[in-house]
């Protein structure tokens, strides 16, 4: 079952994919990350989570057309498959679960 | 979104390019050649075009580590191989042990001196870089030219410049004084339950002290610290000296100054831990705990007894600084007097390594030093280098088979070459290894050594670490790269012919190349050394003018300890295991002679400045003087306190005297006001040494003044040979006389041999940096040995059947390395021979480097190298011939 687990920074991309829906490529991606989660990472380890994403079957890619810019080299651009969707449902709801366990003891404003 | 432009664009460094064009992975080369570019794009937009170029560099050289990290699951691609390449290394290099032994033994050794020497170097250069401004801070010295006599570079200058520096020379941003008590005859200190001691490192200064010098204070405000009178700075090792803790603010100390006490209380407390700094202290007192006690300081023309420092304002010019001081004091001081003086501002910084002034508070060290250091260290990592790439080299032969099937079966020139620097990569890793461990071990002997406390944190600081990165990298290059570049192009079919040997030919001759420049390097040292010693010897062997051995000084402090000084004196005669006992204005190697006007009668000059050496009539008898003309003062002669001369053979020679008894001449002196002494002269003394043997013996004028008011120390000549009980024996007479103050000794000898302690640091560095230099190129010399021998064994095998002796096969394998060693002698002597006369030019009195020094440095390098080659030319040849044509 271990490729049905999700490290914390895969689990960050594959979010990150899943938001920008149409315009997920490399660097819409790294911008995003470092918009949202303040992360800076190198474009080589976003593309080694992305393959390992890709290997595990949460994410699917295709080489879009030609661009006029950035000397017109087309852009690979990713989307989520639904056992990615499945696998961040199921990251989420262990999540919330435990989150709820918190709130229950009261303990929830500590953290 | 951001701003994207279009036009026009900017391109990314062509290399870096080319970089991830090799080693990305084709399917993925063109989405990610675009987003690095679109984000490059970008990022010249937001920063400077090298800054977008280092971070697309960055991001190609991580791309291929995380692509190549993932090809790691696929073993089928073609990446870069390094696993395959380390493994096969590490083969090799078990596989021959001795071989790796010898490189990584010399470069851990090499690598490990390199690194002490470097930290030692980095320390030297870190001194008084640690103030803010630190580049702005000067020190006002003086050039002074008293009239007839050499110029007089002193470090200090009068306190009368601080209202001058403070309100009408601009440019000066802040001042502070600094006085070193001890040329007012040093502090003695007292606690309240009445324990005395003298305290050498005792320093009065202004208040601006701290914020002109960023000593770290632990305890107390630096800023107030020093204002007010009876302020007292110490360190913290002072502190718990005298309070048993480091928390002292606020504990109070008695300084005793003739019969005057003064109380001073703790306001601060120096960290131990601090940078290192020209200004040496245990002690700082405040500026007006000093005008209290004297007055008339401050305001001192002629007398030059303070450090004055400055920091100029930004932009400020340090010499206009000092022509302006100049003129300044050129017409003020002219109306009393003063001699000519020009002011030089010297950065603080540069202070320890290139100041050699009169009077600095601690002896500095010299930048020569320093750079001779480096470079020997750099000497020692060539030499270990030039092994690496000889065995390596050397090895080729029998790697040739290897090469050559390695091509066969498909390898590429540029895989070969990774190979071979992966191999070499490895070595110097496993030598940085193995110099980071050996460092440890070797700091406490380095420290004792270099008179350094150095701690392992202070080595390896980043800087330091990316230094030795950068290193083994280099060196990993630089040896290794040879034989990569040569084996990697061997004709794969004449190697596995087994016709490639005569490829070899150049190889060798380069490698007999190295061999000469590593001896040649390690002659220059051992002859250097040779030299060094030499002159160590000389200086502690050479007859000074008097005897310094059985002599013990001590130092009379205030006008009470003079006043007591006959009685002290005829005590002291009485002891049957004392010879003499004289007083003096200043003794051999303790400097503080006075200078003086003299008017003599008949003589090549109408008036000289001359030293003055205020004495007793025993002085010559204590110190062993010879009088080679005319005689001795004598006790029983009271004219001769008021109208006899001694003169020294410079002084003759200065005046052109060639019979200088019964010359007539007048001197002045300072006794409450000037005194002019009418004499002649009853005698001269063959010339002493009164200061190192930097310096030459300069004209000295010897002469008696009654009272003792010039009488600051006290010799004493011994015979004895149970030290322990005179010295209690002298304490019990000093405490007779001086029962307030401690006894305090020092012997002549050991205080004389303390003038030259950089040069004896420096011998010795010097000596241990050179057999370690010697150890690493015979190493090297034997692992090319025992190469060439076992190479030839068949050869030898062939001669042996034919008849060939063991001393003929010896003398076969032995006589090409002695040629070279010769070659490296011819071109090593010339050069030490230069260098070292620059050395020795250090030296008024110095040894002429002979023909048996370079004799000896021959005889040990060739009797080391003789029993590296020769222990292996020796197995080679006394084998039974019988394996060696069975060899192959």
């Amino acid at each position: 079952m271990s490729h049905k687990r999700l490290g914390e920074f895969e689990e960050l991309i594959l979010l990150t994919v899943c938001t920008l829906t149409d315009d997920a490529y490399g660097v819409t991606i790294k911008e995003t990350l470092h918009r949202e989660a303040n992360r800076t990472a190198s474009v080589g380890a976003i593309y080694a989570t992305l393959d390992r994403l890709e290997r595990k079957g949460f994410v699917e890619s295709w080489v879009g057309g030609a661009t006029a810019v950035r000397g017109g080299r087309r852009k690979r651009y990713y989307r989520v498959t639904s056992s990615g969707l499945a696998v961040l449902a199921e990251v989420r709801r262990v999540r919330e679960h435990l989150w709820r366990g918190l709130d229950d003891l009261g303990l929830a404003g500590m953290v | 979104m951001k701003k994207r432009p279009v036009t026009p664009p900017p391109t990314p460094p062509r290399w870096a390019v080319k970089l991830l064009r090799r080693h990305a992975p084709l399917a993925r080369l063109e989405t990610t050649e675009g987003d690095l570019e679109e984000l490059y794009a970008w990022r010249t937009t937001q920063a400077p075009r090298w800054h977008a170029d280092l971070w697309y560099a960055k991001e190609v050289v991580l791309f291929c580590l995380w692509h190549h990290r993932e090809r790691a699951d696929h073993p089928t691609g073609h990446g870069i191989m390094l696993g395959n390449y380390l493994t096969v290394a590490l083969r090799h290099l078990r596989k021959y042990a001795a071989y790796t032994f010898i490189n990584v033994s010399g470069l851990a050794l090499s690598i490990a001196c390199a690194l002490l020497v470097f930290a030692y170097v980095q320390d030297e250069r870190s001194y008084d870089r640690f103030h803010p401004g630190a580049d702005r801070l000067y020190r006002i010295a003086e050039d002074v030219q008293p009239r007839e006599a050499a110029m007089v570079y002193d470090a200090r200058t009068a306190p009368a410049l601080a209202p001058w520096l403070e309100a009408e020379t601009p440019g000066v941003e802040a001042m502070a004084r600094v006085m070193a008590y001890e040329v007012l005859n040093g502090a003695t200190l007292r606690t309240e339950d009445g324990q005395a001691f003298h305290e050498p490192q005792f320093l009065f200064a202004d208040s601006t002290f701290f914020d002109l010098f960023a000593f770290p204070l632990v305890a107390g405000d630096p800023a107030t610290a020093l204002d007010a009178p009876g302020a007292l700075i110490l360190t913290e090792a002072m502190a718990r000296k005298y309070f048993g803790t480091a928390e002292a603010v606020g504990q109070t100390l008695t300084f005793q100054n003739d019969e005057t006490t003064t109380p001073l209380t703790v306001t601060g407390v120096v960290a131990d831990d601090r940078p290192p700094s020209h200004m040496a202290f245990d002690f700082v007192s405040s500026f007006a705990t000093l005008l209290a006690l004297e007055p008339w300081f401050g305001g001192s023309y002629h007398w030059s007894p303070s450090y004055v420092y400055a920091r100029l304002a930004p932009g400020a010019s340090p010499g206009v600084v000092a022509a302006d001081l100049t003129t300044k004091s050129n017409e003020r001081w002219e109306t009393v007097g003063a001699p000519d003086r020009t002011f030089v501002l010297q950065p603080v910084s540069s202070i320890h390594l290139t100041s050699q002034r009169e009077n600095e508070i601690v002896p500095n060290s010299r930048v020569a030093y320093v750079y001779i250091l480096s470079l020997v260290a750099l000497g020692l990592l060539v030499i270990a280098c030039i092994n690496f790439m000889n065995l390596a080299t050397a090895r080729s032969m029998r790697r040739a088979r290897e090469v050559g099937m390695r091509k066969v079966l498909g390898a590429r020139r540029g895989q070969l070459i990774r190979q071979f620097l992966a191999e070499s990569f490895l070595i110097t890793g496993l030598g940085l290894v193995a110099a980071l461990a050996l460092v440890p071990a070797l700091l406490p002997a380095f420290n004792a050594v270099a008179g350094k406390s150095l701690a392992l944190a202070d080595l390896l600081t980043p800087s330091m670490l990316l230094l030795l990165v950068g290193l083994t990298v280099g060196v990993g290059l630089l040896a290794g790269s040879y034989p990569a570049l040569y084996l990697s192009g061997f004709q794969p079919l004449r190697v596995l012919k087994g016709t490639a040997a005569s490829a070899g030919r150049g190889a060798r001759a380069f490698r007999q190349g190295l061999v000469v420049f590593q001896f040649a390097i390690s002659a220059v040292l051992l002859i250097g050394t040779g030299i060094i010693y030499q002159q160590m010897h000389y200086i502690q062997t050479k007859n000074l003018g008097f005897a310094k051995e059985q002599v013990v000084v001590f130092p009379l402090r205030d006008a009470a300890d003079q006043q007591n000084y006959m009685a002290l004196k005829a005590d002291l005669q009485q002891r049957p295991d004392v010879v003499a006992a004289s007083g003096a204005a200043s003794v051999p190697g303790f400097g503080g002679m006075y200078a003086f006007n003299m008017v003599p009668e008949q003589a090549n000059v109408d008036s000289l400045e001359v030293l003055n050496l205020v004495a007793d009539p025993s002085f010559a008898e204590v110190f062993n003087l010879n009088i080679i003309a005319g005689r001795d003062f004598s006790e029983d002669r009271p004219s001769d306190f008021d109208q006899a001369f001694l003169v020294n053979e410079a002084l003759a020679n200065r005046l052109g005297w060639a019979d200088p008894v019964g010359q007539k001449m007048e001197a002045d002196f300072h006794l409450r006001g000037y005194i002019r002494k009418q004499g002649e002269v009853v005698g001269m003394v063959e010339d002493f040494h009164f200061r190192s043997l930097h310096s030459a013996v300069e004209p000295v004028l010897i002469h008696l003044v009654r009272p003792s008011y010039y009488i600051d120390f006290v010799a004493v000549r011994l015979a004895t040979t149970d030290l322990p009980t005179t010295l209690a024996g002298l304490e019990a007479t000093w405490a007779r006389f001086n029962p307030s103050r401690p006894f305090e000794y020092t012997f002549l000898d050991s205080h004389f041999d303390a003038l030259y302690r950089a040069e004896q640091r420096l011998s010795q560095l010097f000596g241990y940096l050179t057999i370690v230099t010697l150890f690493i190129a015979c190493l090297g010399l034997f692992g090319l040995a025992s190469f060439t021998a076992e190479q030839r064994t068949k050869e030898i095998g062939v001669r042996k059947v034919l008849g060939a002796t063991v001393s003929g096969i010896m003398g076969l394998l032995v006589r090409n390395v002695l040629v070279l060693l010769l070659i490296a002698f011819v071109v090593a002597c010339p050069i030490t021979y230069i260098l070292m006369q620059r050395w020795l030019q250090d030296f008024a009195y110095h040894v002429e480097p002979g023909v048996l020094i370079f004799a000896a440095a021959a005889g040990i390098t060739f009797a080391v190298a003789l029993l590296a080659v020769g222990s292996q030319a020796l197995r080679a040849a006394v084998a039974d011939p019988i394996h060696a044509i069975r060899h192959e």
